[in-house]
């Protein structure tokens, strides 16, 4: 046997090893990210579904009537004489959302809502035919489109149609 | 093969022994982190939107006619058809009473927060001052920490009492 055989065998050995180990350890730190990304993405839709509750308690249009009731003639879309685009506090009707957006969430009564700044949620609201697509004139429908993103991943969308009642 | 030789190489073998150790205890760390927050998170849902017999705060709220007293840390509400459920924390447990029954429904909460809103006559939203107007309810639930280490989450979202009067 020739002198330093082992010695070779093993500093290969250890120096492949040590190559693979430093491959291997970022695995762990993408597991870790990939987990709160899940959790971020899951905690999106729950904050589009909130605001579609918010957006819900609201009449179908500033035309509707109190108690509500059906009506013939419906409004433009967004906001309206008198209410403030940047003040979710002034609309009174659906279709006033449309065209909102909030970086940080924001409460019903538009005070942030602490842990959430990362989040914006955006809405969009149109007329549309029973089967989610848009029309164009005015309908019985609207469509409500809300969707929340944080940082750089996908935002979570729902969307809904209401009717004119 | 020498004295020399053979030291060498089982200092090598350690080495890397070594360092696969620190590795596999990476792995093992990673996966009991993710089954710990996986676990938090599952709890935290539960609370939330409910699991089998359990009814969740949101599925609850929905369900209600009235938000008894406009309390922020404690969740009661009167059904039509059923006995009233109260939702509260003590001891970092979410708890749920419904005909005198307490039902454990959530571990490590560290805070409930709630906040009731209504309509007012011109069809503006605004924060409730009276219970028996209260048509609609915001929820915040921290999630602490079971173990060193471990993160904290907060999840947020709405409900509209749909029975509402």
């Amino acid at each position: 046997m020739s002198r330093g055989f082992i010695l070779v065998e093993m500093s290969v050995t250890y120096l492949v090893l040590s190559i693979a180990v430093v491959a291997l350890v970022p695995a762990f730190i993408i597991t870790i990210r990939g987990s709160k990304a899940t959790e971020q993405i899951a905690e999106a839709g729950r904050l589009s579904a909130q605001l579609l509750e918010e957006i819900r308690l609201r009449k179908w249009d500033q035309a509707t009537p109190g108690p509500s009731a059906y009506i013939t003639a419906a409004s433009a879309l967004g906001v309206d004489a008198g209410e403030s685009a940047a003040d979710k506090r002034t609309f009174n009707d659906i279709d006033d959302f449309n065209g909102w957006k909030e970086t940080g969430v924001l409460d019903p009564v538009m005070r942030p809502v602490a842990g959430f700044s990362a989040y914006t949620r955006s809405v969009t609201v149109s007329y549309t035919y029973s089967n989610f697509n848009v029309n164009t004139s005015t309908s019985d429908f609207k469509l409500v489109t809300v969707c929340t993103r944080v940082q750089k991943l996908k935002p979570s969308c729902l969307q809904l149609i209401l009717a004119n009642r | 093969m020498t004295l020399v030789e053979l030291v060498i190489g089982i200092s090598l073998a350690a080495s890397a022994a070594a360092v696969c150790a620190s590795m596999m205890k990476a792995g093992f760390q990673t996966y009991l982190y993710a089954l710990r927050q996986n676990s938090i998170l599952a709890e935290g849902k539960s609370a939330l939107f409910g699991s089998g017999s359990l009814l969740g705060i949101e599925a609850g709220a929905r369900q209600s006619a009235y938000f008894v007293a406009l309390s922020s840390g404690d969740l009661n509400l009167q059904f039509a058809a059923k006995p009233s459920v109260d939702y509260s924390v003590a001891s970092q447990t979410l708890i749920q009473t419904a005909s005198g029954l307490s039902t454990r429904q959530a571990q490590a909460v560290t805070a409930l927060r709630l906040n009731y809103y209504n309509m007012d006559d011109n069809g503006l939203i605004m924060e409730s001052t009276s219970a028996a107007r209260a048509s609609y309810m915001t929820v915040m639930v921290v999630f602490g920490k079971l173990n060193t280490g471990d993160r904290s989450y907060m999840m947020y979202s709405g409900a509209q009492s749909r029975n509402h009067p």
